[in-house]
């Protein structure tokens, strides 16, 4: 630490270091509130993208209650465009486009809800609860167009898949509509043993008293 | 102190320091020292805390679910806090994992998505619109924050975007559709006969020996439950009560007749004229004849004391003060208003505040209260303080000799109480004040039960007092054979009478295959018979038990008919033939059937789906409770 003798003396020495050093100082004052207000500015933007974003999936699952009873999907399906346009790459951008497949799957279109599943597929990486979900769906999807082979090899799942349940059911319906009833069997089986008991499936239990009917008791053979 | 610092700081390494506590504070503001750790938590969820007071607020929701769901006769076991507040921290855990996956894919919602839900919410509208204060007070009935309340809903509303977003996406392909239809719209055409358990059951048949031996057999059926004969000391204030003079009553009404009486109250308006420091004796006065002129004048008197009165608080009011009882004001002011009637102006009157001119704006007539108006309120006041004085000097008294005496006899005379005694009084399922938690612990405690000392003297409300004393002690025993005699008769007739139901159902079964027909066998036996054609899984007038074992016969083969016998979890058997099985086809089913179909499929997928991501989140998180 130097000492100053007098104010001249310090303020002399302010001025010589303001010479060498002014500009620099500057030069990083300034560049330091441009980053910093970039980045405000840019969290800003990104927080209002999200907001107008959820807003609109707001007004879209609010559209899907109301032509729940009129029918008209025409409206929702503007929506959930919309969103999974201008808002691409954020969560509710993938949640449109699985309304989307599903909207389409209820109009008959299966090859648009192809597409939309798709798009989600190619978006998102395979360990993501998304991609997961979205391949259950294209599995179901080319089971009803009629490709089995394809469909069944979607529906493969590995120990560490959570939806493994959800894919044994599927299994089991592709398998049951080809008529292959043993495989189809085993199939919903597995669904049933992975199941939570707390969320009852009475049309998988339905299905598996289809396919397992139980001979009547000896006495009772006529 | 402050020069040891400033010298102190004059090193780098301190100046260093002094510049991290500077930029931690720039960036993160006093709360990150004040408020952090020293949480309250009840559990915590990959490091967020789960409060008591979340865990109190769903407890009660649950509750009041619960009750509505069940109505007043719901089992108690069912409301117990213990289990409920159980439910209750899963519950929160569950609804904590799920706002932080929605957090972390991004999700959020808008302040107005907020506002406008709010606004919605009819339990915060008057007359159709939102009230701002109905708002506030119907929260804080609820024990929420505006704040609070809207963090809630936006965690709801997150949550919720993310159930539509994963479940509610999902859908019934043609196919899967065309498979349900198939299962769901299949016909099935079918006969039964009936025969009822009741027609075997005959209770007075059972012969003696069958009773003994079965109630030798079951050696563990038909224990008393354990209870406890007691002797009891009951204290209400009630016991305490005694008449009040009417020479007491009299001397107390003219004690406190003041707190009966209405007092005359007037409402009074004025203008304050202030003497200011520079302002001459003269010019005061000229200002209060001023006053006093317009006060008297035509013009309003409110106008005036807006205009002229010095009194900054009243002067925008008209000058008006509100009522005083004759207590309020400075006695010349007092002394004036009670001399003016109402709507007259009084001319100047002096204080030390300064120089008023008042208007007397209205005034209510006090009235006095008559002994015989007040006599029961003060009847019972007085009676209520003197017992419970006397009750309290006797519970203190009973403490200290319960305490020290081997029952309730010697206490009970000293006192002049009364002991009371109750008989077979259980561990659980007791009535009346022994159902009381605290009767119970106290009575089934080791030194009331097993050592036969008195209980400690029991509040069991404010003025309601009760101590016991455990005379004899039942265990569980078991029912002399004569007591049960008549519960194992019918027992075992009823075990014998579903024996004999199925028998009969086997003869008949075996009578079908040999030929004969089903009507023919039912109007033999006097038994009902029915036919159902097309019944479906879902739609059949079946029992129950055997419409279940319809849907998982196998169908027909040829012309012979599917038989089976199909007992009721009460004992009725059914003959059943089914004739024919006609598949569903989606064509066949009406349109509302097939979207109920197409909603729960899409459904049932959806809740696998919704219900994994909850398992796989809660497997990967960490979760603490405490």
């Amino acid at each position: 630490m130097e000492s100053y003798r007098t104010e001249e003396e310090q303020v002399e020495a302010l001025k010589r270091w303001w010479k060498e050093n002014g500009t620099s100082t500057l030069v990083a004052v300034l560049l330091a509130v441009a980053v910093g207000s970039g980045w405000q500015g840019w969290q800003a933007r990104q927080q209002a993208q999200a907001e107008a974003a959820s807003m609109l999936f707001q007004q879209f699952l609010d559209t899907l209650g109301a032509s729940e009873q009129s029918g008209d999907a025409a409206a929702g399906e503007a929506l959930a465009t919309r969103l999974a346009t201008e808002y691409d790459g954020t969560a509710y951008a993938r949640f449109a486009e699985l309304h989307l497949a599903r909207l389409h799957v209820a109009d008959g279109d299966l090859g648009a809800a192809e597409a939309a599943l798709r798009t989600v597929l190619a978006e998102t990486s395979p360990k993501e609860d998304l991609h997961r979900v979205a391949k259950l769906r294209l599995g179901r999807l080319l089971a009803a167009r009629g490709d089995t082979e394809d469909a069944l090899a979607l529906l493969v799942t590995d120990g560490a898949n959570p939806y493994a349940g959800a894919y044994a059911m599927a299994r089991g319906d592709v398998l049951l509509a080809a008529g292959r009833d043993d495989e189809a069997s085993a199939a919903y089986r597995e669904a049933q043993s992975l199941a939570d008991p707390a969320r009852p499936l009475p049309g998988l239990a339905e299905k598996l008293d289809y396919l397992n009917p139980q001979p009547p008791t000896a006495g009772a053979q006529g | 102190m402050l020069q040891n610092i400033r010298s102190n700081i004059q090193g780098t390494l301190a100046k260093v320091i002094i510049g991290l506590i500077v930029v931690s504070f720039a960036l993160f503001g006093i709360e990150s020292i004040l408020l952090g750790g020293g949480q309250s938590g009840v559990a915590e969820v990959n490091g967020e805390a789960i409060t008591a007071f979340e865990v109190q607020q769903t407890v009660n929701l649950q509750r009041r679910q619960l009750l509505s769901m069940l109505g007043d006769d719901a089992d108690p076991s069912l409301l117990d806090d213990d289990r409920l507040t159980g439910q209750a921290i899963e519950t929160l855990i569950q609804r904590e994992l799920l706002v932080q996956a929605a957090g972390d894919l991004g999700l959020m919602t808008a302040e107005q998505t907020i506002g406008a839900v709010v606004g919605d919410m009819e339990q915060f509208q008057v007359a159709g619109s939102f009230d701002q204060d109905l708002f506030r007070s119907v929260l804080a009935t609820a024990g929420f924050t505006p704040a609070l309340f809207k963090e809630s809903l936006r965690e709801d509303l997150v949550t919720n975007q993310l159930r539509a977003g994963l479940a509610a996406s999902d859908f019934a392909t043609p196919a899967e559709l065309a498979l349900q239809a198939r299962i769901a719209g299949e016909q099935r055409d079918l006969r039964y006969l009936a025969i009822p358990v009741d027609r075997f059951d005959k209770t007075d048949t059972v012969e003696a020996e069958a009773v003994a031996a079965w109630y030798d057999d079951h050696p563990e059926r038909f224990m008393t439950p354990e209870s406890v004969d007691v002797s009891y000391i009951e204290l209400t204030l009630e016991d305490f009560e005694e008449p009040v003079s009417e020479e007491t009553l009299r001397e107390e009404f003219d004690l406190t007749r003041d707190s009966f009486d209405v007092p005359t109250e007037a409402r009074v308006a004025h203008i304050l004229l202030i003497q200011s420091d520079d302002e001459s004796d003269a010019a005061y006065a000229a200002r209060i004849a001023e006053a006093q002129a317009a006060a008297t004048g035509d013009e309003d008197f409110a106008a005036v004391a807006g205009r002229l009165s010095d009194d900054i608080g009243s002067a925008s009011v008209g000058g008006d003060l509100g009522y005083t009882a004759g207590d309020t004001f400075p006695a010349a002011m007092e002394q004036a208003i009670s001399a003016l009637a109402v709507n007259a102006v009084s001319a100047p009157v002096e204080t030390d505040a300064g120089t008023h001119i008042i208007k007397i704006l209205d005034r209510r007539e006090g009235k006095a209260v008559s002994f015989e108006e007040v006599r029961g309120q003060l009847a019972q006041r007085l009676r209520e303080s003197a017992a419970r004085d006397e009750l309290l000097r006797i519970v203190e008294d009973l403490r200290d000799r319960a305490f020290n005496a081997e029952d309730l006899s010697a206490p009970a005379e000293a006192l002049g109480l009364t002991v009371e005694r109750a008989e077979g009084i259980p561990r659980e399922g007791a009535e009346g004040r022994f159902a009381d938690p605290r009767v119970q612990s106290a009575l089934f405690s080791e030194e009331v039960l097993v050592e036969r000392h008195n209980s400690p003297v029991l509040e069991l409300a404010p003025q309601r007092y009760l101590v016991l004393h455990a005379d004899a002690h039942h265990l569980p025993e078991r029912q002399p054979l004569d007591a049960v005699r008549d519960e194992i008769a019918t027992r075992i007739a009823a075990e014998r009478a579903r024996a004999a139901a199925l028998e009969e159902g086997e003869r008949l079964l075996a009578a079908l295959a040999g030929g004969e027909r089903l009507d023919a066998l039912a109007s033999a036996g006097e038994y009902e018979w029915q036919v159902e054609l097309g019944a479906t899984r879902s739609a059949n007038a079946l029992p129950t038990a055997l419409g279940r074992r319809v849907f998982t016969l196998p169908p027909p083969e040829g012309e012979a008919p599917v038989r089976e016998l199909v007992s009721s979890p009460a004992g009725d058997i059914f003959l059943v033939e089914l004739t024919r099985v006609t598949p569903g086809s989606l064509e066949n089913l009406p349109a509302q059937r097939e979207n109920q179909l197409r909603r729960s499929i899409a459904g049932e997928y959806g809740s696998i789906i919704i219900g994994a991501y909850e398992g796989a989140l809660r497997a990967s998180a960490e979760v603490e409770v405490y």
